[in-house]
């Protein structure tokens, strides 16, 4: 079997040219956590930086300039280009395996996804050469991130590589989304699907409706420091609380992006190394949702002495005290999956272990800042410091370090050395706890974060040393688990299909994988599809007996990659647009007595002339769908042609409106309606620009194809640019109804 | 204008009572009678569910709502909308959705309504609809308009949670698309919450410039600490957070009843295919 399959492997580039133009979703996801690797690398020399610089009091190691850009950096690096980077190069090197794909939905999304990261990365590194790294903090608060506080580019390069990255990771959901719904093995249907691709479907629309938060951020914030625009600007009507506001709404998210794929790898691996099935499947499943969907109403709780009003307190520190539920049970179902199994103490199940331990930690502290008395007590202290990297380190990192023991032998095919790897569990567990637990006591007693230094006060110097020597066994820890590395990968055991005697189906195939991943998916007929072809005599299903067969709905239209690829990308930018006109509405208010206004500069006559050209353009588009379904490629032609001029026709409107304005004096730094007014049709007449590029290339192709003869393109493709551009008028109906006609009244 | 009431007094107050008990008993026995009075479970969970819609019409929260504080009128209009309506459903065997299906105008009316599509439009457009500023200034000063407000809040809510809730299996949308249905109003909801909260000010001025008939507006404001800009603030928060709880909370149940078929079909599915 495997000879045959050498046989007919096409001629593979070899060298730095095979990783370079490879689409293949376990060199991607290779590349992911190499990447991810190598700036944790840089991270953590950042952080060895800044706990050298506190290991004393009126330490002068590093310049207050330079350490702010230290901790900015080391923040900024550790959650865009190391956790999450490693959690979806994970989830894109095995997700298609736990489901028996053969690749990603779309391959070439998927390299694209990937090289923005580090072009991101690399742009925020070139930052220092040019006039020195961002230094507002990784939220880079208003107004010190403003251009009249922080003169130089280093927030500009911060926004732009975050961009990038941004761009990246939500491709990089879409496709997961699209591959989970459409490539799945017969018989794995979602409610058996493995946890961890799961919980890495869920995490992807969290990302879907979380990063477009962050990108409207970043771009009002790049149009305040390079067009001068007032969106964050208190002197000039801006408001930064509405920075807080806009930046937590993705900020929060993105704590449980980052801890959700954490408890996939903690929900395969614990099965696993107590050789039972996880307790309560639809509980962690069902739990996890409830955290996706809750993590979008407790941003606030970052803002509680931000002077907002009394009921708001009560309200977000309520739903954040709520979301312990469902992560309190998850926990108590990971303990039940334990009690009473036979555990083998791998570094994997011993990272997991610590992971539960940390994690609680890190969870308790966070119900603590729940409750608003004691939040502002202790924020913007060491307290806060010490409840994060609980969460992010002792608990995300932890359990990446357990999904690297468990899955590196099928990666390699080579398994780590088990004996290093306590070293390194016991050196990593040890300086850890040093390092960030006596934080907790240096918060209480008052020490502020984010300061350079600080005087020679009791306790103060020594907790500080304390955590300064934990950080360096903690770098030590890492130091073996590199080697650890090395060493295996040259002579380490043979690791075998399954070494751990596992049960989802990336474990039925070679380790490494072949670049098929599978000769022969196995049957499914339950969560533990290895579990039942091993166990013929026992399988799962048996135990479960006991009621009437019943009908079984079908499980939901099948329904074309393209299509739903971008329904994907059309609700991720719906998210997009409503922020932006939230933007608007919020300095309506301000704007009704300080001209210029809409009701002074809009006129929705003349533009509702020009909306009814766009939305004339939906209907031409449906008839070009319509001759499309009927092979008339003329008429589709024709349709497609009336389309283009019509959707030309609406920018042609545009573009007078906005020469209009401009001869008025009104343009993006007049004042905060002119930022949001030119913020927000702007980037919808970008939208449109871009739905006419589209349409003009099909329509190019489309007649190059028509002259040659040859077959016609598939509908598919014109049904998905159609969802596009009905998405972009339906934006526009809500734009010009609240700006052209409600905000003129 | 009245003298001023202490907070007791308002809480005991029963003169909303007489207009919302008749309504009220004449559904519960309209229920009664189509199940021939029998009484099981399902009928004490339709009977909370019609004392709750009593408890939203009925008590001092519909004096508070109709005259006095946006925030009492949004947890009249939640009780409604996502607890009564709730309640009626799961309080009604599937047997008697059935026969009402079959009635000939109004099952065919219903059954309209409770398309998914149409469900979906009615709950989150009423939600959207009622909350306009100024229809709902209008509404307040006028009994008509009120009392219609309430009818829709109500039915609307039926119409909303049908393809959810409902006994009968073949009305229900498939797990997924329940997800998303819920999903879906829950953003809808909480992005109306946003903009009421973040609201300029007296954007639901209307309640300053009714009559203080009860006399506890000195009370509310200075007592209860409910000035108009966080009783609108509070009103705003309502619609928004706890809203969005019970959707979540549906959406668990949702999800538990589709991990519960899982593991009850996949024994038979394979049994089947092992036989095969």
């Amino acid at each position: 079997m495997t000879e045959k399959m050498t046989d007919v492997k096409p001629a593979v580039p070899r060298g730095l040219y095979r990783w370079v133009s490879s689409v293949d979703h376990k060199e991607i996801g290779i590349l992911y956590l190499v990447t991810a690797a190598f700036f944790f690398l840089c991270g953590g020399i950042e952080a060895m930086l800044i706990r050298i610089q506190l290991a004393s009091p009126d330490n002068t190691f590093l310049s207050p300039a330079a350490y702010n850009q230290i901790f900015t950096m080391h923040g900024t690096t550790m959650i865009f280009l190391v956790v999450m980077p490693a959690f979806i190069g994970l989830n894109i090197y095995l997700v298609p395996l736990l489901i028996g794909a053969k690749d990603m939905a779309f391959p070439r999304l998927n390299a694209l996804s990937f090289w923005l990261l580090p072009l991101g990365g690399l742009m925020l590194h070139f930052s220092f050469w040019h006039g020195g790294a961002p230094d507002a903090g990784w939220f880079s608060y208003a107004p010190l991130s403003e251009k009249p506080y922080n003169f130089y580019q280093g927030v500009d390069y911060w926004a732009l590589s975050l961009l990038c990255i941004g761009i990246g990771t939500l491709s990089g959901a879409l496709n997961l989304i699209v591959t989970v719904v459409t490539l799945r093995a017969p018989g794995l249907r979602i409610t058996r699907l493995p946890l961890f691709a799961w919980m890495g479907l869920v995490n992807s629309f969290l990302i879907l409706g979380a990063f477009p938060a962050l990108n409207v951020s970043l771009v009002s914030l790049l149009c305040d420091r390079l067009l001068g625009a007032r969106f964050f600007q208190p002197d000039g009507g801006g408001s930064a609380i509405l920075w807080q506001h806009f930046f937590w709404s993705f900020g929060h998210p993105e704590v449980y992006i980052m801890v959700l794929p954490a408890f996939g790898i903690i929900s395969e691996v614990i099965p696993v190394f107590s050789r039972k099935p996880i307790y309560g499947y639809g509980m962690v499943a069902a739990s996890t949702v409830a955290i996706a969907l809750l993590s979008y109403g407790v941003w606030a709780h970052h803002m509680f002495v931000t002077g907002l009003s009394r009921v708001e307190h009560y309200i977000f520190s309520a739903t954040s005290l709520l979301i312990a539920v469902p992560t309190g049970i998850k926990i108590f179902n990971w303990i039940a999956t334990m009690w009473g199994g036979s555990i083998r103490f791998t570094t994997a199940m011993l990272f997991a272990i610590a992971f539960l331990i940390e994690f609680t930690i890190g969870g308790l502290s966070g119900v603590m800042f729940a409750t608003v008395p004691i939040d502002w007590q202790t924020t913007d202290t060491y307290f806060v410091v010490a409840h994060f990297h609980y969460v992010l380190l002792g608990g995300s990192l932890f359990a990446l370090l357990g999904g690297v023991f468990y899955w590196f032998p099928k990666i390699t095919g080579k398994l780590l050395d088990e004996r290093l790897g306590r070293v390194h569990f016991v050196l990593t567990v040890v300086g850890f706890n040093l390092t960030f637990f006596v934080q907790h006591f240096l918060g209480l007693i008052g020490m502020p974060r984010r300061v350079y230094t600080y005087p020679a006060l009791p306790g103060y110097s020594s907790l500080n040393l304390i955590s300064t020597i934990g950080a360096f066994l903690l770098a030590a820890g890492m130091l073996v688990l590199l080697y650890d590395i090395v060493i295996s990968l040259r002579r380490g055991q043979d690791a075998g299909d399954n070494p751990w005697q596992a049960w989802t189906l990336e474990w039925a195939t070679t380790s490494p994988p072949p670049p098929h991943n599978f000769a022969q998916v196995p049957p499914i007929h339950g969560r533990r599809p290895l579990w039942d072809l091993d166990h013929q005599e026992d399988p799962d299903w048996k135990a479960e007996e006991g009621r009437p067969p019943r009908e079984m709905p079908l499980q939901g239209r099948a329904i074309s990659k393209p299509k739903l690829g971008m329904f994907l990308f059309v609700g991720s930018e719906s998210v997009f647009f409503l922020m932006l006109i939230l933007a608007f509405l919020y300095f309506h208010g301000a704007n009704a007595t300080h001209p210029p206004n809409a009701r002074t500069s809009l006129d929705p006559l003349r533009t509702g002339i020009f909306t009814i050209c766009l939305l004339a353009s939906s209907g031409t588009l449906w008839l070009a769908e319509r001759s499309a379904s009927r092979a008339s490629r003329a008429g589709m032609g024709l349709w497609l042609l009336f389309t283009i001029a019509l959707g030309a026709a609406f920018l042609i409107g545009q573009v007078l409106e906005y020469a209009g304005l401009f001869y008025h004096r009104v343009t993006i730094d007049t004042n905060t309606f002119g930022s949001t007014f030119f913020t927000l049709t702007g980037f919808h007449g970008c939208h449109v620009l871009l739905g006419l590029v589209m349409l003009s290339a099909f329509c190019g192709i489309e007649l190059f194809r028509a002259a040659g003869r040859k077959r016609p393109a598939s509908s598919t493709t014109l049904s998905a640019l159609a969802i596009y551009w009905h998405f972009v008028d339906a934006v526009w109906i809500v734009i010009y109804s609240t700006l052209y006609l409600w905000a003129t009244t | 204008v009245g003298n001023d009431m202490s907070t007791s007094d308002l809480l005991a107050n029963t003169s909303a009572l007489p207009a919302a008990l008749l309504p009220c008993a004449l559904l519960l026995f309209a229920y009664a009678a189509a199940r021939r009075f029998c009484c099981d479970r399902r009928t004490w969970i339709f009977a909370a569910g019609v004392l709750l819609i009593l408890m939203a019409l009925g008590s001092f929260l519909e004096l508070l709502a109709d005259h006095y504080l946006l925030s009492a009128h949004m947890a009249q209009h939640l009780l409604l909308f996502l607890i009564a309506a709730p309640l009626l459903w799961m309080g009604t065997p599937a047997e008697l959705v059935r026969r009402i299906q079959r009635l000939p105008v109004i099952g065919a009316i219903g059954n309209f309504l409770l398309h998914p599509i149409v469900a979906f439009a009615l709950g989150v457009g009423m939600m959207w609809l009622w909350h306009w500023p100024r229809l709902h200034t209008l509404a307040m000063g006028h009994p008509g308009l009120h009392h219609l407000q309430h009818l829709c809040f109500l039915l609307s809510g039926i119409a909303f949670w049908g393809p959810i809730l409902s006994p009968a299996e073949e009305m229900l949308v498939q797990p997924v698309v329940a997800v998303f249905y819920l999903f879906g109003a829950c953003v809808a909801d909480t992005l109306l919450g946003i903009l009421i909260t973040f609201a300029a000010p007296g954007t639901f001025s209307g309640y300053a410039l009714l009559p203080d008939t009860l006399g506890v507006r000195d009370l509310l404001q200075s007592h209860w600490g409910l000035s108009p800009e966080t009783d609108q603030q509070a009103g705003g928060l309502l619609m928004w957070v706890p809203c969005c709880f019970v959707y979540v909370g549906a959406v668990m149940g949702v999800l538990a009843r589709f991990y519960r078929e899982e593991e009850t079909t996949s024994s038979a599915d394979a049994a089947s295919m092992n036989e095969a």
